[in-house]
């Protein structure tokens, strides 16, 4: 079984923070198909031409997955910087989907990070040929009956999911213009189930100091 | 807050300990389980003479795993409460935990336990939801007719098969003795175990053992694991 990587992105991302990304992806070593909506210098990288929203995302996973000769797909996002120990993980089951939830968001600005349990797209894992029918499915769905708010980004989250803990965590960079909603006050979340294991702190295990350093951080990546 | 005069007349705690963690360790876990018990009665059985509680001291008998149910039997023995609720010194308990009361009949277990490894980078909390003996509420009475039938079949320490040799209510099909009933209940704040070189566990395991599938960097009430580990370093 070979491991590999989607990457997706929409351009608009903070050029200090998708150059920190991809720095830290590369070393991995697994093969990265990237697709972007503009042309990028990255993996084996294909221009999907579409306008930026939840159904040309969608599209390009599947363009990723099509375009991956990897059996098993890591997902990565333009403003997530993945540890090494995430790509260590390997599914043992092919028709589930796993959400690496050791996630821990930071503030671009302040370097404020925070930890809570959350299954993202983001920390996905899967055996390729269950996403290729899960998104071929989704985004004929969306193109027939428009997108549906009741359902989660996230596969498998109505329907089962497994979930791992790589050792040490990937950070979500909130820099304010991402796709999903920041929250940093535990108010904020009407079912409190869903922030389960609430950390806020000025450090990231295996990350160092944050607080006031994150763009040191950023920049430090070689 | 609890109203601790509705539930600890009817307890006691039965404290074992091998004496084997460091003095700033068990002071640290001293101080957590006093403040969690409050006015419940305390019987601690321990190789050594301890200030804590009534205390007995059973000598050096060796540090085992049968001897841990073997201070126990003799704490559970020299108390008069309708319910016991083990305690050990690696283990920070919240005044929530001994709050509950099993069912009739049944020996229950907190599974809103959680480990925190000594060596582990970085350090986290994380839980299997197993039954483990420092975190069990029982019937007196019944506990004791369960360890004296586990001791009276298997009376040299050398005729026991040690891997069933575990929590009541886990392994009575495989000892051949009368099965016991358990349950599992969460307290509501959760209580936490030090997995450490000192812990007879660490011995058969050593840093081997896999942390459980749930983890978390912070729990309620007592923060972060980063530093929650410092009670012990």
């Amino acid at each position: 079984m070979t491991k590999g990587i989607v990457y997706y992105t929409d351009n608009r991302c903070d050029k200090t923070v998708w150059t920190a990304v991809q720095k830290q992806l590369k070393p991995c070593g697994l093969p990265i198909v990237s697709v972007s909506l503009e042309p990028i210098d990255f993996g084996e990288n294909i221009v999907f031409n579409g306008k930026r929203g939840r159904l040309t995302m969608f599209k390009q996973i599947l363009a990723g997955l099509e375009n991956s000769r990897s059996d098993i797909i890591f997902f990565a996002e333009h403003d997530v910087l993945y540890h090494p120990s995430h790509f260590e993980f390997a599914p043992s089951k092919k028709n589930a989907f796993y959400y690496n939830e050791n996630r821990w968001r930071v503030d671009l600005k302040t370097g404020q990070a925070l930890f809570y349990l959350c299954p993202s797209t983001s920390g996905l894992c899967a055996h390729k040929n269950l996403l290729l029918e899960y998104y071929q499915d989704r985004v004929a769905r969306i193109e027939k009956e428009g997108y549906d708010h009741k359902e989660n980004y996230e596969p498998g989250l109505k329907t089962g999911y497994e979930k791992w803990m790589s050792k040490y965590p990937n950070i979500d960079i909130r820099h304010g213009r991402n796709l999903t909603q920041s929250r940093w006050k535990q108010e904020q979340f009407k079912d409190k189930n869903t922030c389960l294991g609430w950390t806020m702190a000025d450090e990231v295990p295996g990350w160092g100091v944050t607080k006031g350093r994150f763009d040191d951080i950023l920049r430090g990546i070689k | 807050m609890y109203n601790k005069t509705n539930f600890m007349n009817d307890l006691t705690i039965i404290y074992y300990s091998a004496n084997t963690v460091s003095p700033y360790f068990f002071e640290n876990t001293k101080k957590a389980l006093l403040k969690a018990i409050g006015e419940i009665p305390l019987i601690s059985v321990s190789h050594k003479p301890m200030d804590l509680g009534k205390n007995i001291c059973v000598g050096d008998i060796g540090r085992s795993n049968i001897n841990i149910y073997k201070q126990l039997l003799i704490g559970a023995k020299e108390a008069d409460t309708e319910y016991i609720a083990t305690a050990e010194d690696d283990t920070l308990y919240h005044e929530s935990h001994f709050k509950h009361r099993p069912a009739q009949g049944l020996f229950g277990y907190n599974i809103n336990r959680w480990s925190l490894f000594t060596w582990s980078q970085p350090p986290i909390f994380s839980n299997r939801g197993r039954m483990t003996l420092n975190t069990l509420i029982a019937p007196r009475k019944l506990l004791i007719e369960a360890l004296e039938e586990r001791f009276a079949k298997y009376p040299k320490d050398e005729m026991i098969p040690l891997k069933f040799w575990g929590e009541v209510g886990r392994y009575e099909k495989y000892l051949g003795v009368t099965v016991q009933l358990t349950e599992q209940f969460q307290s509501e704040m959760p209580i936490i175990m030090f997995n450490h070189p000192e812990s007879l566990n660490y011995d058969q395991q050593g840093e081997r053992k896999k942390l459980g599938d749930e983890r978390l960097y912070s729990l309620p009430y007592w923060g972060k694991a980063s530093e929650i580990v410092k009670l012990y370093q």
